[in-house]
Order: structure tokens, then C-alpha cells, then sequence
């Protein structure tokens, strides 16, 4: 696992008005990893950005690089380097004397300089754009002389907003790829923000979840998809059923089934609602109407899609989303159906109000 | 080639077919196009086949004119030049959030645009001529003002407004990702200002340059009352119309003026509009704003605030001529000055409608014409549009003296009525309400109205009840800049006026070359007054959303 | 939002309609044809004169003030379809130019009678309404501080002394009658050729010429010139206006004749009729020679205010005829020489 903490956030505030955008969010960021923010729109994941690279000043907190205080230092003096969304390439300048200009400002030697815009050029694949005007890339390369024109200038930490939202979905994979491995090679501590979890768990050392300006969960991929921290980031991340059972002894109960509580769960009170999450994958479903290990349920409604058949089944007065992945050769299902759940993937929390009213609404 | 040729015309041919199955449509067409040809084109070619080749070979072999048409480059990059820089200052000294009082600044600097271009010239005799109040009464100096150095400060203050909505424009729209990019680089300050911020603002440095360029070429009430031995091409004009009756040597005259003007637009139009670095940008708070250096905010501050006074004073020093007795004699306050206002008050009443006419016609055929030039195929498209842009490009003498021969024989005989200077008016301002409807349409997909025609809307019908209320702020800004722009034009009904139809600003430079002061002012004071009133009006009943002057 | 639009919408649309119908009512063509005259005196006094005119005989007038080149070449330009019915307070010698120019109609008003015959067109063309004189303008407050006690010019030729450089300004001829008068007196005073030598002295003390007629005196009175060549009504006028100026007539001063005419085919020639008739009479002289010092030509209307007595001043011998005949060449040949 990378090192220690690079950055440190300790109990950052930002206030814009009366809106909270960062509501006390204390994080640490590891060397040389790559650590997402991730969250939907408006959870203050841009916000945090910001603050690390000088943009904005926090209202409350501090945050430190490498132990030092940022506070009162503009973006111009701190060593971070910002890819923007957009790019913000410099559409007067050419692909070479856009990625050369923070050397320059540094007054390194006109040599030096070119050895290291060549050297970069390369790095990034863009050799024989030189010449080339921003006006004259497509999405993709815009994106790599942005990447280009933040590392030369070596930062300590690496900051990425949304670099992938402005390119088309087939794009966008490979590039997260291409940007992983160099940021890999590089070594360099980023910090990487997304809406998108898939991205966010493709190429992440660590991964933070935000949500109205607070921080839900963080952890390795792995933990956040399979421990969510609480219904929200199981459902902000990765496909999940959200079901209210009723906590009995020793168990908590759908309709005619009894589960038993993994044993991680926080702690839930008999007689109270609980929430379970259960991933699509943890799930199994067939034809008949037995009743032991699982639940009787109608198929609602049914979708084929090649590779998969997506059920959507009606069950102790709830809704469940159900994929068959190996659809073939099986007969499609119909009207009652039994689905059984694979307890050790069960994941659970008391019930409280507002998550009702979430789950309600829907993600 | 030619298989192309032949499908083209084939297109157009099913184009004109199709226009004959909307007879509304198709008349309308025809008015715009016509009316187009007819008060834009047919003017400007009868000034150029007015000289005979007699008067081509004065106007290129005699040196007077060649002095003049230098006279007239050497004040118009001069004043350009110095409008520009000073437009910058205030552009750039107000998209500072920290400079004090920057709110005040773009009020002041608007001030020039809502006057008679010319009131500046008379201001400026009266501060600071041989009577002036500053140069005579407060610092008793002497000093002889007229000139092309007089001209030139009266000039850069008199346009440099111009150059200020358009930088301001342009900084606004620089997009401000790019400024921070620089500084997460590293960059800032002047470094800053000088790698980035400047050479984004270049060519709208270069697009204000040449707006001003045509508005100085043209100029003519300043020069008459303070270019003294100093003349100019415009001025030029107008004596060869009054003075000598040679409406061939002034023709000549106006097609050199035109010239110049002629290639500024071009290079405005359509080299510059191509290389804009600026975009729309929709970004909230991205960033808290960097403070601007102490220094800095002060001497951004102290230029600005020191032009505001100077213009301040200009104004204030018309309305104080307006009550005194005699200038720089006797400073009695009395209201004798707008006794005259109010006797003659019917070429203030004339301003103000025909002003109104051009306005409220002016917008609603620019409108038009935008819908159906940029909707609509047709032969002669093309032309038309031209037609509909070049008023700008064309000096408010040359529109002049082509009116007076244009519109001077049956059938059209147009001179001695007020029509004439509607027209005049209506016309020369067509190319602020055309363009600004273009641009808004430009931002309503053709799907839209597509949509409109797919229920059974014919093509007016999609312009009133779709187009038209999502560019109803072109056609509203089109309106008052028309409006204001007709009641202080000078330079093209100069020669249109006659008697009943005499308009506000022709009475006031007659005043002043006359040296009536007093009642110059109090007339200067009434028009500006009544400008300022219509613009106050409009604020309140849009409940002030409307914004002015986003060009 | 959007209802509120809509209203917006249309009661801005009403809005426009409405304005539209008030400054389409007051119209903008001519309705019942008023009598149009071109003036060419004082905008101030001519706005009373017609004020009086249409109190006086109930009959309505339109007017605009013209400077005199401004004049013959509107009425020119015309000439097919002519706007003015009639043409009053011009120099007699553009009168005679245009009669030439077939220009003019012959209206003999029973008020000629009142006017010494030799200011009045024989073949009745035109009548003259106002003697004018000219002279030099000085401002008293700038000579005493730049010239302490020295005596001012006396004569025109005093004017040619060097230290007058750039201290002049004078008319140009091009485009006022002041200026057209002034170099015809030189010559009427020294013959052609020496006046054009004296012109062309006197042009390397002149600043600039200026395209009306009565700026130099304006300028001189407030003082940004020294000397002005001007009429005297105009200098009278900025003396009672409390100007420092002194009024100079050096021996051999130019003069002319205000007149009226009737344009040729005007489109109310019984009104333009009906206003020279009127504006011949004795109050309505009296009201010029009032407001605008000019002289009169009526023996029952006193002097202007501060004027000398027209025994005291020297006019020169003024051929009319030469005038108006040679005026286009004069013209010309003053353009070529004098760029100022």
C-alpha cells in the first residue's frame, strides 16, 4: 500500500452564502496513490478540489501538504497542478508552448525546457502535435496535453476534475486506463474526482464518497462496493437492491423469510425496521413457488438483453431487480417465481427515517 | 461545374416555387429586399456615380484633398488609438471586483454614448477655451485649443465608450478557467496579465479598435466647432454642399471617406469575427476572486476617477451654460436660455418622434429582415444581407448627401419632409437591431421552428408566435440603442432638415456655431434630458432586466 | 414565468403601437401647405420675426435658418421641386446670382415704395429688407493685455502688421455672405488685383476662416481670437450681451443689403406674397433692427442700439452687378488660393 499521508484535510468547511458545500470533511491522502472523490452532483467533491489547489479558502479546518499548512497560499505558489474539466487549454498557444508554459514561468533554461516538453510529449503520446492549436485536437488529445501541461511542472499532488465527463463513452475507457498506468509510472500523489463509480472503481488506490458535503465512506474498492457504510453508497455504487425487513431475535425477517444478521452489521434493535442491501449478483431466482430458503415473488415486468435477462420482480409488498446473466438455452421466467438471497452478501442497517424517505425517492 | 451550376439553379427555381405558395411570405421578402435596395444601396451608388471624372482627377491630384484625407487618417488613428487604451483602463479597472466605486465607472463611462456626439465639442469650449471655466476662470491660463490636438482629446473622450463595451464584453467572456489554469501554473500579476489575460483580449482589442476607427472617420460635429484650421473629410463635405452647391466634389469627398470605412468594417467583420477567443461560459463561483494588487487598484482607481471628473465636468458644465446669463461674462443664473428651448420646442418634439419612428419601425424590420434572411432562401440573399449590415460602414455625411440625391427627383422626392430623416435615421441604425436579432437567432435551433411548421404554421406565423419572444431582447435593445443613437445624430440629417422638420441637434451646432451658447446648452441640456428620461422609462416598464448596450 | 412573459409581451407590443400612433399623428408630411421660408438672419430673431408673422395675419409659417451659401444651393438643388416659397434676410448679390439662375419669381410688393429704390431690384426680383455694415471686432480685454495702451487699427491695411499673426479670424467666403462681402468690398476699395495682393496679405495673420459668417465674432467676444472681421450687428449684438468688444469701421468699409424674394414655383406663393408684404412693414423692421442690430432701410425705424450713424462711416462704392456676376469665379478662385 502506498505510503503515508501526502494531504490531510482536518475538518474542512465551505460555505458559498448560505449553501454548505463542504460540511466538515476530514481526509487523508496517500502518497503516490490515486484517490477518488466520488459522489453525485453537488456534493461538494469540485468544492474540495478547489480548496486543496488555492481556488478557495476553507472557512473552517486546515489542510496540509506534506504536514505544511496551505492556508494563505494562492493556487500560484501551491504545488498542486489542476486538469480541469474543460481542459483550459490556451487557445493562443500551441500544443508545445501550452505544456512548455509552466516551465517557463519558472525561467528554467530555453534547453532544459524543450528536453522536457519533448520528453513529456512522449510520455503522453502526442508526439508530432507540436505545432498543433487546441482547436485542432480532438477530445481525447486535448485531454493528454492538459495531463501534460500539469505534470512537467512535477506537483507534489495531482489534481483531476472530471477529466473524462467531456469525452464519449468508448473514449473514456481507455484513457482512464492510459491515465492510470502514467500516474502509476509517474508516481505521483492525485486526487481524482468523478460522478461515474465505475471509473471510480476501475483505477482507484482508495475511494472516498461524498455526500452533501460530507464524506459517507472511505476505503479500497473492494470495501466500498462489498462494506458499504450505508444505503447511499451501496446504492451511489454499483447495482443494489434496497429491502425493509423487520428485526426479530437472532434475525430479520421479508415477508415469509428469515435471514440471519451478518455478523459486521451495526447494531439493530428487535422489533424495529432494518434496511438490507443485496447486490443483484447476490441474489438467485427460478420458476416454482417453493418457500425455504427464499421468498415467493411475481415477475413484473422482464427485459432481454443478449447477455443478460433483467427481471423486475414484486415481493413482500417491495421491488427487486434481478439479472440472470446465463440466460441461454433456460426458458424465460414468468408469474411466481422463487428468490432465494446468499446470506454471507447481505448487508444491513436500522432503519432511520430519512433513509426510508431516500429509498422512497430512489438514488 | 457546370452539372453544379445546374442543380443550384434548379434548387433555387424550387425555392422561388415554393415562396409563391406563401404569398405573405413571399411579399415580405420582397419589402425587406426592396426597401433594403432602395434606402441602403441606391443612395451609396448614386454618390459614387455623382463625380464626373473631372471631379475624380481633383480628388486625387489636388493637394488640398490629399491633405485632408491625411488629416483625417493622422486624428482617426490618433483618437482611435487613445479611445482604445482609455477603454481598456475602464474595461479592465471594472472587471476588478476590488476597485472602488467601480459601479459609478460604468455608469460615467456610458454617458458619451446617450449625447450628441458633438456636445463634447461644445463642452469643451466652454471648460476649457479662451472663456473657459477651468482654463480661463479657475486657472487663468491662455491657450489656444482648436486644433488637431483639441480634436483629438474631445474625440478619445467622445468614443472611447465605445471601446469600453466592447473590451468589457470581451474580458467578461474571456473564459476565466484559463486565468486559473495559469495560476495553478504558477502564474499571476502581470505575468499573468501579460501571457494569458492580453493576447486573449487582442483581437477584442482589435474589434474595438476598428469600431472606433469608423466612428471617428466620420465624425463631424467636433470637428466643425474645434478642429478649427484643422480639417477633415467630413467637414470637407459638408462645405462643398453648402458653401459651393457642388454636390459632385462632395460626392467625391464622401467616396474617399468611404474608403477607409469601408475596409475597417471588412477587417471588423469578416476577418476578426473568426479569431474571437472568447466563449459563453456558464461557471458560478469557481473561484474566490484574487485580490488585485494594492498598487495596482489604486492607479486603476485614480485614471478611471480621474476621466469620470473630466466627463463629470463635461456634463455638468453643459447644463450650468444652460442657466447662465452669458458664458464667461455674466454668471447671473436665469432661465432666459430655455425660453428658446421651449419656443422652438418643436424640433425637440421633432427628435423625439421621428427618433421614436426609426426606433420602433427600425427594430421591427430588422427583425424581420433577420428572420427572413437567415430562415428563408432566396435569390439575392446575399445582397440583402450586405445591404443590411453596411449602414455601419457608412459615414453619416455620405448617407447625407445620397439622400439629397436619391431622393431629390420623382418618383421618390423624398427631400423636404420629415420621411427623409426617418429613413435616414431608420436606416443608418439597422445593421445594431439586424445584428443582434441574427446573433439571437443564431441561438435558436432551426428545429424549433421546424417543429412550428410540422403543426401548420406558416412562416410569419413561426416568427411571431415562436422566434419572435425568444429574441424580443435583441428587438428591445435594438429599440432604445436606435432610438438614442437617432435623437443625437448629427452628421446625416444635417443636410435633410428643412423647414418644420428641423431636428433638436442640427438647431444646437447652429447655436453653437453661432456662438449662442447659452441656449445651445439649455438645448444640449433638454435633449440629453429627454434621452435620459426615455432610457429611465424603459428601465422601469422592463423592470430593469433589459440590458443595454450588450454589443 | 411564462404567463408573465406573455403580458410583458403584450402590453409591451401595445406600448410600441400606441407611441407608434402619437408620432404618426403629429404628422410627418406637410398638412395645409404653411408659407416656408428660408432666413438667413439671426435663428433667435428670425423664430420671433415668424412668430409675429403668424400673430399678425393668422397665417401659418415654417422656417429654417440657412447660412447664404446654404441658401443658393438648397434652392438649386430645387429647382424642379422647390420646398421654400420665400428667401429673406440674404445678401443682395446671391439674389442676383440666382435670379440669373432663373431661380427667383418677380413679385413687386406694394411695399416698395417705402424703400430708397437703389435697395430694390428694378425688375422687381427682390426687395431689400436691412442695410448691414461691416467692420473690424476687437476684444478690449485681450488688447489691453497684450498690447497695454497701443492704439487699435484704424485701417485695413493696419490689420497687415505681422504682429497680428494668428490673432485674426475671419469668415470664409465659401460658405457665408459675411466673408463673400467682405473680399468683394477689398476689391470694390482697391480694385481686383490689389485686393486679391491685400487678401493674400491679410492671410498670413488669419488663424483660420470659418464656415459661418459669424463665428470670428463670436470667438472674438469670447476671447479666444483677437480681432474679427464682422458685421456690425453681429459685434453690436455681443456688446449688449456684455462682450468687451470694441467696434471699428476703417475707412472703405463693405456693406450690404438684406433682401427678400419669392422662389420661383414654390408650393404657397400666395402665402410667400402675403410675407413680403408684411415683412417689409414698419414693426416688423423694427423688431430686426431690435433683436438683431441690423440696419434699416425705413426711414420711420430708428437706429440699432450703439450704432454709428451711417454719415459717419465711409462705405465703399459697391457694384452690385460686378458682384453677382463674378461671384462663381471669385469663389473659385479664393478656394485655389487660401486652404485655411
Amino acid at each position: 500500500m502506498p505510503g503515508s499521508a501526502h494531504v490531510r484535510l482536518e475538518n474542512v468547511v465551505k460555505r458559498f452564502g448560505r449553501v454548505v458545500a463542504v460540511a466538515g470533511v476530514s481526509l487523508d491522502i496517500s502518497r503516490r496513490s490515486l484517490t477518488t472523490i466520488l459522489g453525485p452532483s453537488g456534493c461538494g467533491k469540485t468544492t474540495i478540489l478547489r480548496l486543496i489547489a488555492g481556488f478557495l479558502a476553507p472557512d473552517e479546518g486546515d489542510i496540509q501538504i506534506d504536514g505544511a499548512s496551505q492556508r494563505g497560499l494562492p493556487p500560484y505558489l501551491r504545488k498542486t497542478s489542476t486538469v480541469f474539466q474543460e481542459y483550459a487549454l490556451f487557445p493562443h498557444m500551441s500544443v508545445s508552448d501550452n505544456v512548455a508554459y509552466g516551465l517557463r514561468l519558472r525561467r528554467l533554461p530555453r534547453a532544459s525546457v524543450a528536453e522536457k516538453v519533448r520528453h513529456t510529449l512522449s510520455l503522453l503520446k502526442l508526439d508530432g502535435l507540436e505545432r498543433r492549436f487546441p482547436r485542432e485536437l480532438s477530445g481525447g488529445q486535448q485531454q493528454r496535453v492538459a495531463l501534460a501541461r500539469s505534470l512537467i511542472v512535477e506537483p507534489e499532488v495531482l489534481l483531476m476534475d472530471e477529466p473524462l465527463s467531456n469525452l464519449d463513452a468508448k473514449l473514456r475507457v481507455s484513457v482512464r486506463t492510459e491515465i492510470r498506468e502514467i500516474q502509476q509510472r509517474v508516481g505521483i500523489t492525485t486526487l481524482y474526482v468523478t460522478h461515474d463509480q465505475e471509473e471510480a472503481l476501475a483505477i482507484s488506490d482508495t475511494i472516498a464518497v461524498m455526500r452533501e458535503g460530507r464524506v459517507m465512506q472511505v476505503g479500497s474498492p473492494r470495501d466500498i462496493y462489498e462494506r458499504p457504510a450505508d444505503p447511499f453508497v451501496a446504492a451511489f455504487v454499483g447495482q443494489v437492491n434496497l429491502l425493509r425487513a423487520r428485526v426479530e431475535e437472532g434475525g430479520v425477517r421479508i415477508g415469509s423469510l428469515r435471514l440471519p444478521v451478518p455478523p459486521d452489521s451495526p447494531h439493530v434493535e428487535v422489533g424495529h425496521e432494518a434496511i438490507l442491501a443485496l447486490r443483484p449478483e447476490a441474489i438467485r431466482i427460478g420458476a416454482g413457488s417453493e418457500g425455504r430458503d427464499g421468498l415467493t415473488g411475481q415477475v413484473v415486468s422482464r427485459t432481454y438483453l443478449g447477455t443478460t435477462v433483467r427481471y423486475r420482480i414484486e415481493l413482500a409488498g417491495q421491488r427487486l431487480t434481478v439479472d440472470d446473466h446465463d440466460p441461454a438455452g433456460k426458458p424465460l421466467l414468468e408469474g411466481p417465481v422463487v428468490v432465494s438471497f446468499d446470506p454471507t452478501r447481505i448487508r444491513l442497517w436500522p432503519a432511520s427515517p430519512e433513509m426510508l424517505q431516500q429509498m422512497e425517492e430512489g438514488p | 461545374m457546370g452539372k453544379a451550376t445546374t442543380a443550384r439553379a434548379w434548387t433555387d427555381a424550387l425555392l422561388v416555387r415554393r415562396l409563391t405558395v406563401d404569398p405573405l411570405g413571399l411579399g415580405a421578402i420582397i419589402l425587406v429586399v426592396g426597401l433594403l435596395a432602395v434606402f441602403v444601396l441606391f443612395p451609396v451608388v448614386r454618390v459614387l456615380a455623382q463625380p464626373g471624372p473631372a471631379e475624380w482627377t481633383r480628388l486625387l491630384t489636388d493637394p488640398r484633398w490629399l491633405r485632408l484625407a491625411g488629416n483625417t487618417i493622422l486624428i482617426a488613428a490618433l483618437s482611435t488609438a487613445s479611445a482604445v487604451m482609455l477603454g481598456f483602463l475602464f474595461a479592465y479597472a471594472t472587471s476588478r471586483p476590488d476597485v472602488p466605486l467601480r459601479h459609478l465607472f460604468k455608469l460615467i463611462a456610458i454617458l458619451p454614448l446617450v449625447s450628441p456626439p458633438f456636445v463634447g465639442g461644445l463642452a469643451f469650449i466652454l471648460l476649457f477655451g479662451r472663456r473657459g471655466l477651468i482654463t480661463y476662470s479657475l486657472l487663468g491660463l491662455s491657450g489656444d485649443i482648436y486644433g488637431w490636438h483639441g480634436l483629438w482629446m474631445v474625440q478619445t473622450l467622445a468614443f472611447f465608450p465605445i471601446a469600453y463595451l466592447t473590451l468589457a464584453g470581451v474580458l467578461r467572456r474571456i473564459n476565466p478557467t484559463l486565468e486559473y489554469a495559469a495560476q495553478d501554473l504558477g502564474a499571476h500579476g502581470f505575468r499573468l496579465f501579460r501571457t494569458v489575460t492580453l493576447p486573449l483580449a487582442t483581437p477584442g482589442v482589435a474589434s474595438a479598435a476598428l469600431l472606433v476607427g469608423i466612428y471617428t472617420l466620420s465624425d463631424f460635429g467636433n470637428p466643425m466647432l474645434v478642429g478649427g484650421a484643422f480639417k477633415v473629410l467630413a467637414t470637407e463635405t459638408y462645405t462643398q454642399v453648402t458653401g459651393w452647391g457642388d454636390l459632385g466634389m462632395a460626392s467625391a469627398l464622401s467616396a474617399a471617406l468611404l474608403l477607409p470605412s469601408l475596409v475597417l468594417f471588412a477587417l471588423q467583420r469578416y476577418w476578426l469575427e473568426g479569431r474571437s477567443y472568447v466563449t459563453v461560459t456558464g461557471k458560478g463561483s469557481f473561484a474566490d476572486p484574487l485580490p488585485t494588487p494594492g498598487l495596482l487598484r489604486w492607479a486603476l482607481f485614480a485614471g478611471c476617477g480621474l476621466v469620470a471628473l473630466v466627463l463629470l465636468a463635461t456634463y455638468a458644465v453643459v447644463f450650468v451654460g444652460a442657466f447662465a446669463k452669458t458664458w464667461g461674462v455674466n454668471w447671473r443664473p436665469t432661465l432666459e436660455n430655455f425660453e428658446y428651448t421651449v419656443f422652438r420646442g418643436r424640433q425637440l418634439w421633432n427628435s423625439i418622434r421621428f427618433a421614436g419612428i426609426a426606433a420602433l419601425g427600425g427594430s421591427a424590420f430588422a427583425v424581420l429582415a433577420a428572420f427572413l434572411i437567415h430562415r428563408k432562401r432566396f435569390p439575392g440573399r446575399a445582397m440583402a444581407d450586405f445591404a443590411a449590415v453596411l449602414p455601419a460602414a457608412l459615414p453619416g455625411t455620405l448617407i447625407g448627401v445620397g439622400y439629397i440625391l436619391a431622393f431629390n427627383t420623382p418618383p421618390l422626392t423624398l427631400t423636404g419632409t420629415g420621411t427623409i430623416i426617418v429613413a435616414a435615421m431608420l436606416f443608418r441604425t439597422i445593421p445594431v437591431g439586424y445584428r443582434a436579432a441574427v446573433a439571437g437567432l443564431s441561438q435558436i435551433a432551426p428545429s424549433i421552428e421546424e417543429g412550428a411548421a410540422d403543426l401548420g404554421a406558416r412562416p410569419l406565423r413561426t416568427l411571431w408566435d415562436v422566434t419572435l419572444p425568444l429574441i424580443r431582447s435583441a428587438f428591445t435593445s435594438a429599440l432604445v440603442f436606435t432610438f438614442i443613437r437617432s435623437m443625437n445624430t448629427l452628421s446625416a440629417v444635417i443636410f435633410l432638415v428643412s423647414p418644420g422638420n428641423v431636428v433638436a441637434s442640427a438647431s444646437i451646432l447652429a447655436l453653437a456655431e453661432h456662438g449662442d451658447w447659452g441656449q445651445a446648452s439649455a438645448m444640449a441640456a433638454s435633449l440629453m434630458s429627454a434621452v435620459f428620461l426615455v432610457l429611465l422609462l424603459f428601465r422601469l416598464l422592463t423592470g430593469g432586466r433589459m440590458r443595454l448596450f450588450e454589443l | 414565468m411564462r404567463y408573465r412573459n406573455a403580458a410583458w409581451g403584450r402590453l409591451g407590443s401595445a406600448g410600441c403601437l400606441a407611441l407608434l400612433a402619437i408620432f404618426l399623428a403629429t404628422p410627418v408630411w406637410a398638412q395645409s401647405k404653411p408659407v416656408m421660408v428660408y432666413g438667413v438672419i439671426h435663428e433667435y430673431t428670425l423664430a420671433r420675426l415668424m412668430q409675429k408673422f403668424e400673430r399678425d395675419t393668422g397665417t401659418k409659417a415654417d422656417f429654417i435658418r440657412l447660412s447664404a451659401g446654404e441658401v443658393a444651393t438648397r434652392v438649386l438643388a430645387e429647382r424642379q421641386a422647390p420646398k421654400g416659397d420665400v428667401i429673406f434676410g440674404i445678401s443682395r448679390a446671391i439674389q442676383e446670382s440666382m435670379k440669373t439662375q432663373g431661380l427667383l419669381e418677380a413679385y413687386k410688393s406694394s411695399r416698395r415704395a417705402e424703400v430708397p429704390s437703389r435697395y430694390v431690384d428694378p425688375d422687381g426680383y427682390w426687395t431689400g429688407s436691412a442695410l448691414t455694415v461691416q467692420g473690424i471686432a476687437v476684444n478690449t480685454e485681450r488688447w489691453k493685455k497684450e498690447f497695454g495702451n497701443a492704439p487699435m487699427p484704424k485701417t485695413w491695411e493696419d490689420l497687415l502688421d505681422p504682429k497680428y499673426k494668428d490673432l485674426i479670424v475671419a469668415p470664409s467666403p465659401l460658405s457665408s455672405g459675411t466673408g463673400f462681402t467682405f473680399i468683394v468690398g477689398q476689391f470694390f476699395r482697391l480694385g481686383e488685383e490689389k485686393g486679391w495682393e491685400y487678401l493674400k496679405a491679410l492671410d498670413r495673420n488669419v488663424r483660420f476662416y470659418t464656415p459661418s459668417g459669424i463665428a470670428p465674432t463670436r470667438m472674438v467676444a469670447a476671447g479666444e481670437f483677437l480681432i474679427a472681421i464682422t458685421f456690425a450687428h453681429d459685434a453690436l449684438k455681443a456688446i449688449s450681451a456684455g462682450y468687451p468688444i470694441a467696434l471699428i469701421h476703417p475707412a472703405g468699409v463693405s456693406w450690404d443689403i438684406g433682401s427678400v424674394s419669392l422662389i420661383k414655383n414654390g408650393p404657397n406663393p400666395a402665402g410667400g406674397k402675403k410675407f413680403i408684404d408684411w415683412v417689409l412693414g414698419r414693426d416688423p423692421i423694427q423688431l430686426i433692427v431690435d433683436l438683431n442690430f441690423e440696419g434699416s432701410l425705413r426711414s420711420d425705424v430708428s437706429l440699432p442700439l450703439g450704432a454709428t450713424p451711417l454719415e459717419k462711416i465711409d462705405l465703399v462704392d459697391y457694384k452690385l452687378d460686378w458682384a453677382a456676376q463674378n461671384r462663381q469665379r471669385a469663389l473659385k478662385q479664393w478656394g485655389e488660393l487660401f486652404k485655411k
